[in-house]
């Protein structure tokens, strides 16, 4: 039974940590209207920079500063923030679908550096030997793990709250407003940009935080964690999950990791272990359709409250 | 080396430049930015490399000088495209039309990124990921320029076939869409939908050529990069972001600034090698999408708002 | 073509549940020129766009030529012999003046296209001198020569115009009301949405006037070009005549 309990211990930290991710697109998406295809990037950058605050003087590279993992995950939001400060002030004045674009080619130049970079992000093997939060205590693997998930879960019903004050108050609102009428807003003195900035930047740290997690609960950070994949999935549970809604983010999380892990374990099942590779890639098929269908017979979880609908400024 | 940069610089530059063109057609008439178009550059490949597969025991292997492929590969092209083609069809018709209609104008890109994801890795499952080529010739490249002059340079047959061969396609494109009523109604419906509807073209039909003649072009730009640089299931992925970045350098909807576009694009990639190394590749289109993009969004050719 | 346009009880509007038009009756003749005036609002370009396919029909019919057009979609409606000239928009301005029109041409056998784009050009020598312009480098009189120009080029039994006059010059007013009456001489029937009454009611030989979708009178022109009770109706207050 231990092993079940640990299983799921695993498979909730792993959800929880999408929730992150979750939680992020739908403050830049659902509440915004901003297209980020490039969710892997900024969830890639968080857990990087994490890595090098935290990690152990690895050889062969410019080592990690070896300090504590509070540090390292509040500088994973504050690298992805700045990240997203970056990109968005260039970027976010665009349509949507070029915003959709010049996402995703930061997520590939992300995912090329992570490769390359060796002496900085230890290229396609990664950095490893991260540290565990309060690694201090004395504790068995599986209570070690169920602290992680403790913390993780407080993490999350913070980032909730936090969000969910921050939508429901002044701020909300004039997002509201830009999304009803951007004219009148700014005619208001509510800048459209720097609110929408804004919000791609808090979104972005949630993402980097979430990486960040990720990476140390698996004790490594790694290019292949951060792909195409990854994007795509966070999409898939925003949109399950009904977008605009945070708690929808969170549940649309755990929901598709669920679906996720049951058809991994299942594959592993049916097919021979030889098969490993192109197994995984079947399990991503078929995932994927799946995925798609949802996307054909709930649009609406794209459209629960219309931040896309509408053609913004300069739109066709 | 710089001529020799240049060189290959306008090699990959055709064949991003062919994919380019491909997407600018589908992004102008359909008006959805499609991630799943590099897959079509991939199916491409894949697919010449089974019909190659197939046709090479009545065929055989004998290469056709001085290309390092024989008949096989001309049989399997024509092939290929047919595949593509079929292939865009039927996501079309099964996935992107319906969302296309629909209120949400951005579900249909998310969807064409999640059909790119599906069929990069069923390409994986039925074909493993390790790469492939179609011949196992030697392509030996020709000295076009001695050594000193600008340090000179060398393409193999295949390479300057792929100039060529772009360079035919695309006129021939050209006088399509200036010349045919089918290519005249690509360019109203991508300008007009309602007026064209008004005008008395059917939206559908002019959807399908559209399809057609894009997925044609990105199959045949897969099968030109199969032929120069490998078949591989990542073949069309990576070339996603630097065929975005040419058609919007070259102007959504245009197709010679898309053909612009990737030369420029493959040329700045080449020139970036000897600065960067060959791994930053996709880098360099990165920086060319974000200077059009913040300096003249609508490209070289496009229409200013 | 010939054939009238009968409009029998149409309910039409963009969003279901929001009718605009709310059950229009109305026949156009073929060589006849027919008006819709009205205030803003009242309907009159939904009504034209509802007849052309571009809004969605709630309830009654359209008919051209005894021939039910409820289920011909937008894109055959001008084989069906109705053109609809749009308001705004109305050329493909990246084409030229000749691609224009050779796309309203398709579907004709090869030797009528070139005989109906000829006599389109000759009927507006102004397009004839401009083929290879691009259309958006026309100034405003000549896109709407050419807008009119290519709905002609099927010879339509009805055609729709959505306020031709719209930002021209007095004399350019009456250069398009002479052309459209000399359109209507020729063949076909003429529906025309018009903000200016004037020259609505000197162009037109019956006039409808349609207020809140309905239709809340209707005359021949000379009538009501000296109607008092027409401003009236414009400003919303009931019609003591009808």
């Amino acid at each position: 039974m231990a092993g079940g309990l640990d299983y799921l211990v695993f498979f909730a930290v792993v959800a929880l940590t999408f929730s992150l991710h979750t939680l992020g697109l739908n403050l830049q998406w659902g509440l915004t209207g901003l297209f980020n295809v490039g969710i892997a990037g900024f969830a890639a950058i968080g857990a990087y920079a994490s890595a090098l605050l935290t990690g152990p003087d690895w050889p062969g590279s410019l080592g990690g500063l070896g300090l504590p993992v509070a540090i390292g995950w509040t500088g994973a939001m504050l690298a992805s923030g700045v990240a997203a400060l970056a990109v968005g002030a260039l970027t976010l004045r665009l349509r949507q679908d070029h915003l959709a674009i010049a996402t995703f080619g930061v997520a590939v130049v992300i995912q090329l550096l992570a490769q390359n970079l060796e002496p900085l992000t230890g290229g396609a093997f990664g950095l490893a030997s991260l540290p565990r939060p309060l690694a201090g205590l004395e504790l068995g693997s599986s209570a070690r793990n169920a602290l992680f998930l403790l913390i993780l879960a407080g993490l999350v019903l913070l980032a909730w709250a936090a969000l969910a004050r921050l939508t429901a108050g002044p701020w909300g609102r004039v997002l509201r407003a830009i999304r009803e009428d951007e004219t009148a807003a700014a005619a208001l003195g509510k800048s459209p940009f720097r609110h929408r900035l804004e919000a791609f930047v808090i979104g972005a740290a949630l993402m980097g935080l979430g990486g960040a997690v990720y990476a140390h609960f698996i004790g490594f950070v790694a290019p292949q964690d951060f792909q195409a994949i990854l994007t795509f999935q966070v999409w898939a549970m925003l949109i399950v999950g009904g977008s605009g809604s945070h708690a929808g983010a969170i549940l649309g999380g755990i929901l598709v990791w669920a679906v996720w892990t049951a058809s991994g374990t299942l594959l592993d099942l049916v097919l021979p272990a030889t098969f490993q590779v192109r197994g995984a890639a079947l399990q991503i098929v078929l995932i994927g359709l799946a995925l798609i269908a949802i996307l054909l017979w709930r649009p609406q979880g794209l459209i629960a409250e219309r931040p896309g609908g509408r053609p913004r400024r300069g739109e066709r | 080396m710089i001529l020799q940069y240049l060189g290959d610089g306008l090699v990959q530059g055709a064949m991003i430049g062919l994919g380019a063109v491909g997407l600018t057609l589908t992004y102008a008439v359909l008006r959805f930015a499609n991630f799943a178009h590099g897959e079509l550059l991939t199916i491409g490949a894949y697919a010449a490399l089974s019909v190659l597969w197939l046709v090479v025991p009545w065929l055989g292997t004998a290469a056709l000088a001085p290309f390092s492929f024989g008949w096989a590969l001309i049989v399997a092209l024509p092939a290929a495209l047919a595949v593509t083609c079929a292939t865009a069809l039927l996501l079309d018709r099964l996935v992107l039309a319906r969302l296309r209609a629909g209120a949400a104008a951005m579900t249909v890109v998310i969807a064409s990124f999640g059909a790119a994801l599906v069929l990069r890795h069923l390409v994986v499952v039925l074909y493993g990921p390790q790469p492939d080529y179609y011949t196992r010739a030697i392509q030996v490249a020709l000295p076009l320029v001695p050594r000193e002059v600008l340090g000179g340079l060398r393409l193999a047959p295949e390479q300057i076939l792929v100039v060529l061969v772009t360079l035919g396609v695309a006129t021939a494109l050209h006088l399509v869409l200036t010349r045919t009523d089918t290519g005249r109604a690509m360019r109203a419906l991508a300008e007009n939908p309602q007026l064209a509807a008004i005008a008395g073209i059917d939206a559908r039909t002019v959807v399908r050529r559209v399809w057609l003649i894009g997925a044609g072009l990105a199959g045949l730009a897969g099968v030109l990069q199969g032929l120069t640089v490998q078949v591989r299931p990542q073949l069309g992925f990576d070339l996603l972001l630097p065929v975005f970045a040419a058609a919007i350098l070259g102007g959504i909807g245009s197709p010679p600034g898309a053909l612009a576009g990737g030369l420029i694009v493959g040329i700045a990639e080449s020139l970036a090698v000897p600065l960067a190394g060959a791994e930053y590749r996709q880098a360099v289109s990165f920086v060319v999408l974000i200077l059009v993009l913040l300096l003249r969004p609508h490209g070289l050719f496009g229409r200013a708002p | 073509m010939k054939g009238d346009l009968r409009v029998d009880g149409l309910v039409a509007g963009y969003e279901p549940g929001l009718d605009i038009v709310k059950g229009v009756t109305l026949a156009v003749a073929a060589g006849s020129v027919v008006t819709l005036l009205g205030p803003n609002g009242a309907g009159k370009s939904t009504l034209l766009k509802a007849i052309a396919g571009l809004v969605p029909v709630r309830a009654g019919g359209i008919a051209l030529g005894g021939r039910d057009l409820a289920t011909v979609p937008v894109h055959e409606r001008t084989t069906a012999g109705l053109a609809f000239v749009p308001q705004t928009e109305n050329v493909f301005a990246s084409l030229s003046v000749e691609e224009n029109l050779q796309i309203a041409a398709v579907g004709l056998p090869r030797a009528l296209r070139r005989a109906r784009i000829e006599a389109v050009t000759g009927r507006f020598p102004d397009l004839a001198a401009a083929r290879q312009k691009p259309a958006g480098r026309l100034s405003g009189g000549q896109r709407q020569m050419l807008a009119l120009g290519r709905a002609l080029i099927k010879a339509p039994a009805v055609l729709l115009v959505d306020e031709p006059t719209a930002g021209l010059s007095p004399r350019m007013v009456e250069g398009v009301g002479a052309i459209l009456r000399e359109i209507a001489a020729s063949g076909p029937g003429v529906l025309l949405v018009e903000q200016n009454v004037d020259a609505a009611l000197r162009i037109a030989d019956r006039a409808v006037v349609l207020v809140d979708g309905r239709i809340a009178r209707e005359a021949p022109a000379a009538e009501l070009r000296h109607d008092p009770g027409l401003a009236a109706l414009f400003l919303g207050q009931r019609d003591q005549a009808a």
